[in-house]
């Protein structure tokens, strides 16, 4: 009965058989979700084979480019670090620059990864097993480099452990708890903790199947101490399941809670712009259509270098385009919505607010958040460009360019217009801004490479679980004829 | 597959509704409507309508949960709910009553209950809102909201209820086609709803999270109305085949999910609110408690049992695997339906009204609009109870109706089969 599916062959749409359903309707038939009819020793073969083979030159091209881009990172901070805060472009009265934006940036790009294996899991999307590891790998990785930039903006870095509140020898001095910077502090670390613990966990059984198939002792040491001793036994994976669900239902108000205390680092203040109360949602919504961006642009490459395409296929980048359209227009319903009640609220300060982003010095760039976010996704209303790599890919970066000015629109044009003109000012990126902007993604992308080169970049026994059992075991009919249908 | 079940399976008759019921909806609704006119000519005409009001906007974001729900299924391909589907897939139905209501509201109720409707109100903030704070435009509002809602879960039922006949496989993609632009009407619609009916009583007042809070207030409300019908049909023998405990496990979990989305949302607007204290945003908690004095405002306790009424309780009542599977799901639905009314109660009834023609209405400017808004007196809600019954009568007979005019599910639909397997 079971049929193979070819890649060429997924429409993205169930088909359906009249007269088949249980009271003579039409029964759906909903499209595989690997294609190429892969057997269980195969799926092991073609995820495992990029940890067990000698990288290729594509992969050390990209890791020579992201490590020269990490290097300029890491000497543009220690440069800033070396000589001061007056090397960056903020100054009264805009006192957040670039730092916080990439900040909030990259922390919105950590979104993705624990939506879509805690949230998605919660929902029972079988198409998350395919993009499941690696978006959570680009959240631990996205988180750790939103983590340097409060460092960096701190700019005595050496006194960045008075974040934290311990009994100290400064006298009464302790964090202000009152502040959401603080709570930042806290509700990112746990954040990070738990992400790490959830992709682990995730990770244990797929390290045992690398520690079975090592054929180099070192390799069965390192992985065998990192599968922590699974065997697989029923006892196993009863423990399993129900951690894994367990920290599903804890990540899942984690998610919410990272970008909400974030979002209240502007809201709580009074300053036009910024104090909105639908930030929480607003930014949680966001950091989810930027979180899904970039798991578009890494996963459309990564299926590519990879060869990956029977596992990511066509039909799981449409799923993701479908949820980059309805975020970006939630969050071109939050514009809207906040422009409609500046105008409605009756103050003037509001007013002149969101007239000045929209029509002030800075235009250009809301014109940019505007139409990246809101405009070209609406794009994936046509079937046609959901399913046209290049086109998706495309959009994916747009999506990565508006999130970014996105943050650069709320913070610049809400404090360079102080409540008195007397206070007005403008504000420029110097060229360490940009170094260490670029930077970053050379950061994020090298961890991301070293990753994709150890660990499984696809949840291999979730893939396997997911396959039907005859095509796994082999036991489906592969003779050419078939294909040719 | 399909073919071994095919014998055993019948369709389940349509569902019958005793007469009983719909009289009891009727003397509800002759109840809550005589109170209304007795509440008008002897009470207080505002109180009488604000009190109308509260049962017209609590009926109307309840049964807007109804479409939402099944265009979200429909989009997302929810094959689980296929069987459950008729049930919020029936709350078209409470949208041309609720629209002639409205409309009544609309021309009848507004004076009495908006200060903008009111010359004398007109401070120098109002002046500037009056664009959007017109009858003309209130009207507007109520046609577009109601037709948008009501019209789009009107055709989103025709179409699968036009499956059952003909058995058509292409009406579920003609339904995805209504359900995306769906979705974005009906957040305009609602957005101008939630603007015009309730955050206009404080004029003054604003928030950017308000339609949120409408909305998910509306959700919850509507969930747990689901959760009560699907465990009253689980019960039926010619349903068991189609709804078993998995599906109302999954609306459990779905009602789990909006209480805890509510606290979020509710939270979050209250927090920034507090932490900013700007006048023109605290004015709507300062008319609900007294932070420093509770005993000053009455309404300070009605304020402080929402947390715990709407959060703390059903969320650990929700938490465990069993209340989410069979009859205990029952009297905690009631429970939150229960305060969804209290909370929207909570929204209107302590709003200020315009005092119009009580002696002291005659000034203008600032001074004198404010010297009406002393802390709101808090009366026992009797009036505003039974009128809430009458349009209970309305929504529970025109559902009702919808519920037992087509199946009671969808025999033809192309995911009957999933549905009907449905296990977790």
């Amino acid at each position: 009965m079971a049929t193979i599916t070819k890649q060429g062959e997924l429409t993205g749409r169930s088909t359906y058989i009249d007269g088949e359903g249980p009271l003579g309707g039409p029964r759906i038939q909903r499209e595989a979700l690997t294609t190429g009819g892969k057997t269980y020793a195969q799926v092991d073969e073609d995820i495992l084979y990029h940890t067990e083979h000698f990288p290729t030159k594509l992969w050390w091209l990209a890791f020579a480019i992201s490590a020269t881009v990490a290097g300029v990172f890491v000497t543009s901070a220690a440069l800033l670090f070396t000589t001061g805060m007056g090397t960056q472009g903020i100054n009264s009265p805009v006192g957040w620059g670039v730092d916080i934006i990439n900040f909030v940036f990259w922390i919105g790009i950590g979104h993705a990864g624990t939506l879509i294996s805690a949230i998605l899991y919660l929902f029972r999307q079988t198409w998350r097993t395919a993009i499941a590891r690696s978006a959570e790998a680009m959240t631990i990785f996205a988180v750790a480099t939103a983590g340097t930039f409060p460092l960096i903006h701190v700019g005595r870095v050496w006194f960045a452990y008075w974040l934290i509140p311990i009994p100290n020898g400064r006298g009464p001095l302790w964090v202000n708890f009152n502040s959401p910077l603080a709570w930042d502090v806290f509700a990112i670390s746990t954040y990070g903790t738990i992400s790490i613990v959830f992709w682990y966990v995730g990770l244990v059984p797929d390290l045992a199947i690398v520690r079975d198939r090592a054929k180099n002792k070192w390799r069965k040491l390192i992985y065998g101490i990192l599968s922590l001793g699974w065997r697989g036994s029923n006892r196993h994976w009863r423990h399993y399941e129900s951690t894994y669900l367990m920290l599903a239902g804890l990540s899942t108000p984690l998610v919410f809670s990272v970008h909400t205390i974030v979002s209240f680092d502007f809201a709580t203040s009074i300053l036009p712009g910024w104090h909105a109360t639908i930030f929480p949602p607003y930014f949680v919504i966001g950091a989810i259509f930027s979180g899904f961006g970039m798991v578009l642009t890494l996963s459309i490459i990564l299926r590519k270098v990879f060869h990956l395409e029977d596992y990511i296929t066509v039909n799981h980048i449409e799923s993701m385009t479908k949820i980059v359209m309805l975020t970006g227009m939630l969050v071109g319903f939050a514009y809207s919505t906040e422009f409609f009640m500046a105008w409605y609220s009756g103050s003037e300060f509001e007013g002149f607010a969101f007239m000045n982003r929209a029509f002030g010095p800075y235009w250009w760039s809301y014109a940019i958040m505007f139409s990246c976010n809101a405009f070209i996704p609406q794009l994936f209303w046509f079937k046609k460009i959901r399913r046209n790599l290049y086109v998706v890919f495309v959009i994916s970066l747009f999506v990565n360019l508006g999130m970014w000015f996105e943050r650069y629109v709320i913070i610049v044009t809400s404090l360079h217009r102080d409540f008195l003109p007397g206070s007005w000012g403008m504000y420029t990126m110097k060229p360490i801004d940009w170094a260490i902007t670029l930077g970053s993604f050379g950061w994020f992308m090298s961890m991301f490479l070293l990753f994709a080169r150890a660990l499984p970049t696809i949840s291999n026994f979730e893939v396997k679980m997911a396959l039907p059992p005859d095509e796994g075991a082999g036991k489906v009919y592969k003779g050419g004829g078939h294909h040719a249908d | 597959m399909a073919h071994h079940h095919t014998g055993s399976v019948v369709a389940p008759p349509k569902l019958q509704i005793p007469k009983n019921f719909y009289i009891a909806c009727g003397a509800a609704a002759a109840i809550g409507f005589l109170s209304f006119g007795v509440g008008l000519v002897a009470v207080d005409p505002a109180r009488a309508w604000k009190a109308y009001l509260i049962g017209l906007f609590f009926f109307t974001i309840m049964a807007m949960s109804g479409p939402w729900l099944v265009a979200c299924l429909n989009l997302t391909r929810g094959g689980w709910a296929v069987t459950v589907r008729r049930i919020p897939g029936s709350f078209w139905a409470a949208f041309l009553p609720l629209g002639v209501l409205a409309m009544i509201f609309a021309l009848g109720g507004v004076s009495h209950v908006y200060e903008w409707a009111h010359v004398e109100y007109h401070d120098a903030l109002v002046i500037k809102k009056l664009s959007l704070l017109n009858q003309p435009f209130f009207i507007a509002s109520t046609v577009i909201g109601y037709s948008a809602i009501g019209g789009f879960g009107f055709l989103m039922s025709r179409n699968s209820y036009k499956q059952d006949e003909t058995g058509d496989g292409n009406l579920y993609r003609k339904n995805l086609v209504l359900s995306a632009p769906f979705l974005i009407l009906m957040s305009l619609g609602l957005t101008l709803l939630s603007v015009h009916y309730v955050m206009s009583l404080q004029p003054h007042w604003f928030s950017t999270m308000w339609t949120v809070n409408i909305w998910i207030t509306g959700v919850q409300a509507g969930l747990a109305l689901m959760c009560i019908i699907a465990v009253w049909l689980s019960r039926k023998g010619s349903l068991r085949p189609f709804i078993n405990e998995n599906h109302i496990h999954d609306l459990g979990k779905l009602l789990f999910t909006a209480t805890a989305f509510w606290a979020y949302i509710a939270f979050c607007q209250f927090l920034l609110m507090w932490y900013a204290n700007l006048p023109e945003e605290a004015i709507f908690w300062n008319t609900r408690m007294s932070w420093d004095d509770p005993m000053s405002n009455p309404w300070t306790i009605i304020t402080a049992i929402m947390p715990f009424a709407k959060w703390v309780i059903p969320f650990f009542l929700l938490l465990p695997r069993v209340t989410k599977r069979g009859r205990f799901l029952i009297p905690i639905s009631i429970w939150i339906l229960f305060f969804s009314v209290y909370e929207v109660w909570w929204w209107i009834a302590p709003a200020p009204v315009p005092n119009v023609g009580h002696g002291t209405g005659h000034g203008s400017g600032v001074g004198e609009a404010v010297a009406h808004h002393g802390p709101p007196a808090l009366e026992l809600p009797w009036l505003e109870l039974l009128v809430w019954f009458g349009f209970a009568g309305v929504f529970a007979a025109s559902i009702a109706w919808a519920l037992s005019r087509w199946n009671i599910i969808p025999i033809k639909d192309p995911r009957l089969e999933e549905s009907m397997h449905f296990h977790q």
